[in-house]
Order: C-alpha cells, then structure tokens, then sequence
C-alpha cells in the first residue's frame, strides 16, 4: 500500500569518518590549511631526493654567497653559497619530524597516564595528576635545556624534551575527555555483559575520548615546531649545519640588515606551516564538535 | 496451593555515597521479593532511589550492605568471576537510547559484543544467523545490520538495546525507564514489544519509572519510593484503587489524566522534595505529609503488610 | 458528521492572536526542513489553547515564530501572516518588536535548568524584565520583582539568590515569574512540566492556572501529554509534520475525535479503565522533516488510508464553528473512525 518507503529509514550510510570529512570540508579556512600543508610535505619529500649535501648542506661552493634572489636561485644564497630554497624545502622536514614525533611522544605518554586516571578515579587519579601538575610547573625551555645539557644536542634529545614537557597537556584532556565518556550508558552496558575494565577502556571508552585529543594534537604540532624552531635558533636544538628552520634564522643575524631574505624565506616558511596546522585544528574542532547543529 | 516461584528476593538494600555535603542516603533498606515470570513496578520521583536500586541490584554499583538472592543464591556475596557469568542470567536496558549504545559500533557488533564476551557461540556464522535472530524479534529490519546509532531515531535504538540484552538468554530484566525519552506513538510499540517478549521468553522485570500510567499497565505489583525507602507496594490494580500511604495518594492524584470526564482532585503537597543527605530518624515523607503528627517525627515507620500482599510503611496509612 | 460549510469566520474580535497560512522552513548545509507548512490558528481572549504533536511536528518553530525568535538563517518564514494583537509581527521594527516581547506577549521555555542565567541573581532577572518596558527605577523594579515572586509561590527574600539555589520546580516558577512580569495577555508556555516531576508538575500548572484567570491571560500551551491538555486547556490543535491536522474545543477532540492521527495518539496511552487492553501503538515512524509532503504525510501510518491519500493534501472541513479536521477519508459522509463509536 505504501508508495512511498519513509526516508528516515533510508540512511545514506555513512561512517563517522565521512560524516567528519564531510563537515570539514565545509570549512574554507581548514582546507586552504590542508592543501598547503600537503604541498609543505609534498616539498620535502622531494628535497630529500633533489637536495645534493654537499653543495647546499656543507657549502662547498662558497663563490656563489650572497646572492640576491634570482632566477637560478628564487630564495637567493647565503654566505655559504647554499640555495636557500633548497634549504628551505629540505629544512621542512626537521620541523615536521620533531613536530610530529614530539607531538607524538606527548600524546602517547600523556593520554595513557590521563586516561587511566579519569577512568578509575580514586587514589590513583589524585597520584597521576598531581605528577601532572609537577611536571607542567616545568617550564619547556628550562626542561629542553636539562636534557641537552645532560645527554648532548641531538635530534632525538629535542624530541623527548618537547615530548615530555607537553605530555601534561594531554594528561589533563585526556582525563576530562573520559570522565565524560565515562558517564555514558555503553560504558554501563559493557559492564553488565560482563566485560572487564580493561577491554571497557580500550574499546569503549578510548576511542570515543579521541575528539578533544586529536584537536588539541594538531595545535601541539604547531607550536612543537615553533618550539624546535626557538631551540634551534638558541642553538639548542638541531646542530649546524643541518637546515633547521630556527637555525637559518640564527644564521641569518648578522646579514639581517644587509641580506633580509636570508631571514625572511624562513621565517615565512615557519608562519606558513604553523598558520595550516591552526587552520586545520580548527576545522578539525569544528568538524568533530558534536554540538554545533548538521 | 502450589507456590509461586521467587526468582529474586532483595532483603534490606542499603546504598550510601559519599559527598562533601555528607552521606547521600541513595537506597535506605529496601526489601521485596518477585515472582518469576512477573513484572514488579518502581515507581518515585526524583531522588527516590529507584534506579541505584535497579543497578544495585545488578551490582552495577555496588551497595553497601544488603542481601540480594537471585534463584535463592545470595550474589552480593559472588566473586568477580562468578558475577561474570550472573551476568548472562539478569540484564538491563537503559533510558537513554542515545547514550547507551556506543556511536563507534553497527547496530550488528552491538549486539554481537555480549555473545563474543561470554563465548555463547564459537562459530562465526552461527553468531551472525543468532544476531539476524535477535534484530528479527526486536523488529529490527535486516539491512539495518551494519547501520550506525546515528543513523537510527530513538525507537530503533531503544531495540538494539533490548536485542543487546536479549543476547545472552537472560532470565531477569531491569528496564530503567526504558520508554521515558520516547514520543508517544513510539512508546507504544516498545512498551508492546516488551510484554510480548515476556510472555514468549518468561522474562522476569523490573520496570522503573516516574510514569504511573505507563506502571499501571505494565506491572503487576507495584513499589512506591520515596527518598530511598519503600513506602508502599502492592498488585498494580490493588495500589490504584485502594492506596494507603498519604504519599501514594497525592502521586496517584497528581497524574494528568487524558479523560475530560473523571479528574481526580490533585492533592497538593507542601514543599519540595528533600534532600537524601544527613537524613534525621524520622519518616522522611513527614514534612510534606497533610496527615503527619509527632509520631511521625519521631520514628522512621517500618513496612508492615496491611492486607494481602499490599504493604505500607506509614504510622497513619489512610485505609 | 455533517460538515457545516457555512460556519467559517476568519475575523473574531476577540480574537488575541491570529496565524494565517504560515510556512517556514529551515535551509542547512545538508538538508532542507519543512518544519510549518500552511497552518492557521486562532487564540481567543482569557482561553488556553492546548497545542499538541509529537517531536517534529513543528509546535516549537510555530511559537517562536510568533516572537520572530525564528533564527534566520537557517529559518525562513516562507509566507503567512502572524498577527499578535492585530499588529503584524513581520512588518514590526526591531523597536517595535522589542517593545512587543514581553510586554504583550511572553514564553516559558522548557527546560528550566538552562533558561535562566547562572550568573544573575532572580530578582535582576525578573527586574530586567520590568525595567525594559515599565518606567521606573532600578529599586522600584526589584521591589515588583519581588512581589512577582510572592505571586508564584517564592518568599520574596529570595529574590537575591542565585538560580543554582533553587530546585527544578522553583526555577519553572521563576521563569513563570518572568514571563509574567509585565502582564502580558498572551503567555507560550513550551513544554514547561516535561522536566518536572508528577507531583511538582501538578503544583505548577495549578499555578499556572491561578496566574491565568488572575490575570486574564490567554495561553498556548505545547505538550505531547493528553492528560495535560484535558486538564489544562479549552481548545486543541493537533499538529503533524508541520500542520495542523484536527482542532476543536476539548469536548470535541475528546469526545468527537475524528482525525485518525489524533485517535492514535489516544490509542497509544494506556487505558486506565481497562489493564488488560492491549496498547495499539500508530505504526511506523514519525514523518520524514526533509519531505514536502504534496499529500497527507500521515497516509503511511494511517490504517484508514485509500489510493486518494497519496495523490494531495488533504482539505480543511469544518464541522462546527470550532471543529476542524484535514482528512481525505471524510471525502465520504458515512467514513468514522472507530473511536467513539466502540458500540456500533
């Protein structure tokens, strides 16, 4: 009898995934975001093929320095005749490193100990978060600078300084985020068919905790590179002569009046990069924000 | 006179918690007992304790004193691993159709999950055919298996809950407010699907809801709550007809009724509802009670069975 | 029934407020909603009119039309006419709207938890009221806050604390109390004891009622419970996707229920005189919002639906002065439903 089957039993089925993806991309801000930063990444791929080390790392060729920007060299030389375009695009991939892995030390160490503290409360919540609260007393450059002083200037170093000193962070979103999921119904019906805490924790409750992660992860990417970028301008970070973003910036002092580009190209490279990561960890917050009305 | 079968029996149940006010007297010392097969009402409002009876009983929560035998054997007592496989024996669905199931799973993992946790069925297919079964009785249309809650509207949700609980052959049901967030057309047909389930499987439930009328046709006996006490239980048609406690009375009155013709006079009570904290050793239905006297002040009244079957704690049960 | 064509009046004077023909839609990024589509309503003078549907139906976007509270965008009031006390809504400035809301007519929302602001005392936000359309002080206005107050059953003392401090019941009479302020004839009142609890519930629609006749007050009522409506209201439209499908005074939706919709509802509640009596629950689903239905979107779930069901929208027919039902099936003089007719 019925011609006409009722539509609200028709989903267009659809993942949260997509229906994440969907919303995103209504955000012009977030994709312009995306595409620059896929072409920074696209970048430095390809500059680790192309880059040769000696001539644009080392600087062997010393009788091209200071160059203007040009039509052989866009971004100009520097006093050691390295194209600075070159070292730009191959410097990217410092900052994405120790953006990403720092980030990703963070995020590892902090959402667990976070986790396990908003999910089974009590005394070990109140040991958790106060070791938290130590620890976010530290600030991030002092700490950065205790590790390089005991184990040496090393990539690796920076990373685990940055990673530990932001893990905090994570701790206390990661708490808020399951004491919330927590409260949740499923998590009640688990127990009552009998699953243990554990399971509970990985299969419930994490997976549906990840939103405010995930966002507050994209802004940490942005400022652990502007982290690395400050510590490698202090000298603190990566060495000389690798192309690190903040290290062009520090070698470029002296020429600043003379050779501005020599700072400039940089310096741009990093607010480009930072301004993507921002623009998509807001649509990203937008796109996941169960509040804001489909 | 053959003897009706108890399947549940709860002697006592005590739940404090914690606060920094003081301690919040959730369930003060609750006892009843159900027939197999049957359907005991809890109905109170807010505070009254009736669903930290509900998920004390399933030990959701833990109570903090009590006896709660369910086919005789005391589970209070049971360790975690003999609670585990209580668990496949008494179930329970929730009120919220849109928190209770997890946004990450279908509709088929949901309720696939309790099956695979308690190892009911080994063979992969046969656990799919089981889930196809279950979504079948619930009237869960078949091409909804691998669909999201998201995409469901409240009433569809509301039975996967009940299939996810279904799942494990339960004997015993604990519905909190199962139809609550529903519209009306909707409440309906899961209040239908639910007794239907009980006549084919021999369910036992426990229906906790603040809606007397919903109550009314559900259950069989009734149990009124009022700040964590029992005050008065009765068979369904006996508590309407014939209430006793003066709080009965005044909820029984207070229910819009859909019939221009017959309104009951609304008995208004005094005040608001008091707080379950620090509670004094009196009734605790007194400050608000027309009929209340010192005796009432003085003593918190005990439950005593009136006539057959129809309990009341009140010093001055208007009979 | 015998449909009496002659009995339309569309101009009453003592009519407060008037809808005539009103469509508004919702544009989002995703979909389309046809949220009100062509619906005429009328409240008379000191009369409360129970408005009744399930989720979706369109009772919430219809009143906050009324006080233009549509948001726009997404909302787009796509033709009719709003008339509250004879002035036309749409055509208001912002001025005059402002001096409108309040003043002449008010609302209560339904959840009293987040309708009051956390941070302002209750008297502040009752005065906010007053001081926006009466002349007076500061101190005047709190003083009348404060009567306000008694008036709803709250010490008058109270009027210094802070929403926190006060139960869900409380906090629905203080919003009552806002409403009422300035004494408007018209009050909305959206779903206001859906959060209550059935013994509170019952004091504040005693309240309300007193609060009605005290001040001549005509109310539209929102509720999807029947009990309510029968103990609170004199006349009743029922709405389904966005129209509105049957209306009459109580009598006659109760007694003389003719709208197959409408005998669902009253089939899905259970029967207090009879136990053992089976629910009949309406089948299906609630209507599709995205749809714009160019027929009786109840023809799915309806159980007297024919061929003609699906082919338009059904008419308005008036079978008394106050009567009105839109169903194809009364195409045939000698179609009933079966409630009310349950002895033959």
């Amino acid at each position: 009898m019925s011609k006409k089957t009722n539509a609200a039993a028709q989903p267009g089925r659809k993942t949260q995934g997509q229906l994440i993806w969907h919303q995103f991309k209504k955000n012009k801000g977030a994709v312009i975001g995306l595409i620059a930063f896929l072409a920074i990444v696209g970048l430095a791929i390809i500059a680790l093929f192309i880059v040769d080390y000696d001539t644009q790392i080392a600087g062997m060729l010393i009788k091209d320095k200071l160059q203007k920007p040009s039509a052989a060299h866009i971004f100009g030389t520097d006093h050691l005749g390295r194209d600075v375009f070159l070292r730009v695009i191959y410097g990217a991939h410092y900052s994405l490193l120790i953006g990403f892995l720092g980030t990703g030390v963070s995020v590892l160490f902090g959402t667990l100990i976070g986790a396990v503290a908003g999910y089974f409360g009590g005394k070990l919540e109140w040991f958790i978060m106060r070791l938290v609260d130590v620890l976010m007393t530290i600030p991030t450059m002092l700490m950065a600078t205790c590790v390089v002083a005991a184990f040496g200037i090393s990539i690796t170093n920076l990373i685990l300084a940055i990673g530990i000193s932001t893990a905090p962070h994570f701790a206390r979103t990661a708490r808020a985020s399951v004491m919330t999921v927590r409260g949740n119904e499923y998590v009640e019906a688990a127990k009552a068919i009998g699953t243990n805490d554990f399971v509970i924790m990985f299969k419930h409750v994490m997976p549906n905790a990840l939103s405010p992660i995930i966002v507050q992860a994209t802004n940490r990417v942005a400022t652990c590179i502007i982290a690395a970028a400050s510590f490698s301008f202090l000298g603190l970070g990566v060495p000389s002569p690798l192309p690190e973003w903040g290290a062009m910036l520090s070698d470029a002092k002296p020429f600043m009046r003379t050779q501005p580009y020599l700072m400039i190209f940089p310096g741009l490279a990093i607010m480009i990069t930072v301004l993507a990561l921002n623009l998509i960890g807001d649509g990203l917050r937008d796109a996941l924000d169960p509040k804001l009305k489909r | 006179m053959k003897m009706a079968e108890i399947i549940l029996e709860v002697e006592n149940l005590v739940k404090y918690f914690k606060s920094p006010r003081g301690t919040v007297h959730a369930v003060d010392g609750v006892s009843f007992t159900i027939e197999k097969g049957k359907t005991l009402g809890i109905v109170g409002e807010s505070g009254c304790g009736k669903s930290t009876t509900g998920r004390s009983i399933l030990r959701l929560i833990e109570p903090t004193s009590g006896t709660v035998r369910f086919e005789g054997k005391d589970i209070l007592q049971y360790s975690a691993s003999q609670m585990r496989r209580m668990r496949k024996d008494m179930q329970i669905i929730f009120q919220d159709p849109y928190s209770s199931l997890n946004p990450r799973m279908t509709v088929s993992q949901i309720i696939m999950e309790p099956i695979i946790r308690n190892k009911l069925i080994r063979d992969k297919k046969k656990r799919e055919e089981r889930v196809l079964e279950l979504m079948k009785t619930v009237g869960l249309a078949e091409r909804l298996y691998n669909a999201y809650p998201h995409e469901l509207d409240g009433g569809r949700r509301q039975r996967v809950g009940i299939a996810r609980a279904l799942a494990v052959e339960p004997k015993f049901i604990v519905c909190d407010e199962p139809v609550s967030a529903l519209d009306v057309s909707i409440q309906a047909q899961i209040l239908n699907l639910l007794k239907e389930l009980q006549e084919k499987l021999g369910l036992t439930y426990i229906f906790i809801t603040h809606n007397l009328s919903v109550v009314y046709y559900f259950a069989d006996d009734i149990a009124v709550m009022y700040l964590g006490k029992l005050v008065e239980k009765a068979p369904a048609q006996e508590l309407f007809a014939h209430p006793v406690h003066p709080y009965t009375q005044a909820l029984l009155s207070a229910i819009p009724e859909p019939d221009i013709d017959t309104q009951r006079e609304m008995i208004m009570l005094k005040g608001e509802i008091t707080s379950p904290i620090n509670l004094p050793d009196a009734c605790r239905f007194a400050k608000r009670c027309n009929y209340c006297c010192e005796d009432c002040m003085k003593k918190d009244p005990e439950l005593q069975e009136i006539s057959l079957n129809h309990f009341v704690s009140c010093f001055h049960p208007l009979v | 029934m015998e449909e009496n064509k002659d009995v339309l009046k569309t101009d009453q004077p003592d009519c407060v407020l008037e809808i005539k023909d009103l469509s508004i839609r919702y544009d989002t990024d995703d979909a389309r909603v046809y949220a009100v589509n062509g619906i005429d309503l009328k409240l008379k003078k000191q009369t409360t009119l129970g408005l009744v549907g399930e989720t979706g139906a369109g009772k919430t976007t219809t009143v906050l039309s009324l006080l233009r509270l549509v948001p726009d965008p997404p909302g787009v009031i796509t033709g009719g006419e709003i008339l509250v006390n004879g002035n036309d809504v749409m055509k208001l400035s912002r001025k005059e709207l402002s001096a409108m809301r309040g003043k002449e007519i008010a609302m209560i929302f339904q959840d009293p938890m987040t309708s009051l602001n956390p941070v302002m005392t209750v008297g502040d936000q009752i005065a906010e009221s007053i001081m926006i359309h009466e002349n007076v002080s500061k101190e005047e206005a709190f003083k009348m806050a404060q009567k306000m107050l008694e008036t709803v059953g709250i010490s008058g003392d109270r009027a210094v604390e802070y929403p926190h401090q006060f139960s869900g019941g409380m906090k629905q009479r203080v919003d009552i109390a806002i409403a009422l302020a300035c004494h408007p004839n018209i009050l909305i009142a959206d779903e206001p004891t859906t959060a209550l609890d059935v013994t509170i519930q019952a004091q504040v629609l005693k309240l309300m009622k007193d609060l009605k006749d005290q001040f001549q007050t005509s109310m539209i009522m929102i509720t999807h419970d029947l009990g309510i409506v029968a103990r609170t209201c004199d006349e009743v439209a029922v709405m389904y996707a966005g129209r509105i499908v049957e209306e009459g005074t109580l009598e006659e939706i109760f007694k003389k229920t003719m709208h197959p919709y409408t005998e669902g509802l009253f089939n899905s509640l259970p029967n207090m005189k009879d136990r053992s009596s089976k629910l009949k629950p309406i089948k299906g689903l609630i209507s599709d919002p995205t749809v714009d239905y160019q027929y009786c979107a109840f023809a799915d779930r309806c159980p007297y639906a024919s061929d003609k069901c699906w082919q338009e929208v059904p008419e308005k027919r008036y079978y008394s002065e106050t009567h009105m039902v839109m169903c194809s099936a009364y195409d045939d003089p000698q179609f009933h439903i079966a409630r009310g007719h349950e002895n033959g």
